[in-house]
């Protein structure tokens, strides 16, 4: 890392190297130790220390009434029942994959008795899907 | 939240006991409104009860989400009302010590106020993470839907801003004494 490059890490992260992204902290430790290096920190510190005394206070008494308001406008309002969130964290998916396995089921069950083809369809059904004719070179 | 995701009430309470004086500051800063303030944060806390199981605690903390959803409906009230010079709040100016000596504290105050109302709003939110909030450089810009080197960007031209214009008043006000 650079001074130049020091100096710009330095304005935006302020000076304070451990609160600089953590790729950027060991190569600024160690020109932090330099003339310059303290110098650019000295500066942003400055700036540091006047922006930690402007944030806004925010009083509990605001901090409560706009606890109670929430309270309030949710209480109003329709109700978010724990059926919608379960229903749609769980049932859903649940139900999707009850439906495939039921499907599936359903296939398996009804496919191969069904005995609606002529002998050609059949013959061509046998080739697929009848695994013993087929030499299938490995064991389970 | 995964409570708060199932509906109870009590795990939502504390969750908003814990968080809301955070969500109140933030907006406060990028809207320079107080009252105004408090509406976001009401309005970001039903958000969060009626989304809570899109929450994805893989993706994001708690904190990253819940301040971009105060970020954003802070811009979004800030671009409806126009985007004029904000106002200082009028609470904000206190008696607390500064380091620059010499100068009363509530002037430093001022002027930082004054220099922040005149930022534009991202970079208002930029500081509010990173500074007032004490997120880290990634949460920040996560929770500005930024990379981290965009967010340094935003930061360093918010800090560049912020610098030359307390230093320009702090000036002005030197030469009149």
């Amino acid at each position: 890392m650079t001074l130049q490059q020091f100096a710009r890490h330095a304005q935006a992260w302020g000076a304070d190297i451990a609160r600089w992204p953590e790729s950027l902290r060991a190569a600024a430790l160690q020109l932090s130790a330099s003339p310059e290096a303290e110098a650019i920190l000295a500066s942003q510190r400055e700036l540091d220390t006047l922006l930690h005394a402007a944030a806004p206070d925010v009083a509990p008494i605001r901090v409560d009434r706009a606890l109670n308001r929430v309270v309030t406008a949710l209480a109003a309002a329709p109700p978010r029942s724990r059926f919608s969130a379960t229903l749609s964290r769980w049932l859903i998916p649940a139900a999707g994959l009850a439906c495939a396995v039921g499907i599936g089921a359903l296939a398996a069950t009804i496919g191969p008795l069904a005995d609606t083809g002529t002998d050609e369809t059949r013959g061509v059904l046998t080739m697929i899907f009848d695994m013993t004719s087929i030499d299938q070179g490995f064991s389970l | 939240m995964a409570l708060v995701a199932a509906g109870d009430n009590g795990a939502f309470r504390r969750l908003m006991a814990r968080h809301m004086g955070r969500a109140i500051r933030v907006a406060e800063t990028v809207v320079r409104a107080s009252a105004e303030a408090d509406d976001i944060a009401q309005e970001a806390f039903i958000r969060i009860w009626r989304n809570a199981s899109a929450f994805d605690p893989g993706v994001a903390r708690f904190t990253t989400w819940m301040h971009r959803i105060v970020v954003n409906l802070s811009i979004d009230r800030k671009r409806r009302n126009g985007s004029g010079h904000a106002p200082v709040p009028e609470d904000l100016a206190d008696n607390r010590e500064s380091a620059l000596g010499g100068l009363v504290a509530s002037e430093q105050q001022t002027a930082v106020q004054n220099a922040l109302s005149a930022l534009p709003d991202r970079q208002r939110a930029a500081i509010a993470l990173f500074h007032f909030e004490g997120m880290s450089g990634r949460d920040s810009a996560l929770a500005m839907n930024l990379s981290e080197s965009a967010f340094e960007s935003l930061l360093t031209r918010a800090r560049s801003a912020l610098r030359q214009r307390v230093l320009t008043t702090l000036d002005e006000s030197r030469r009149r004494q």
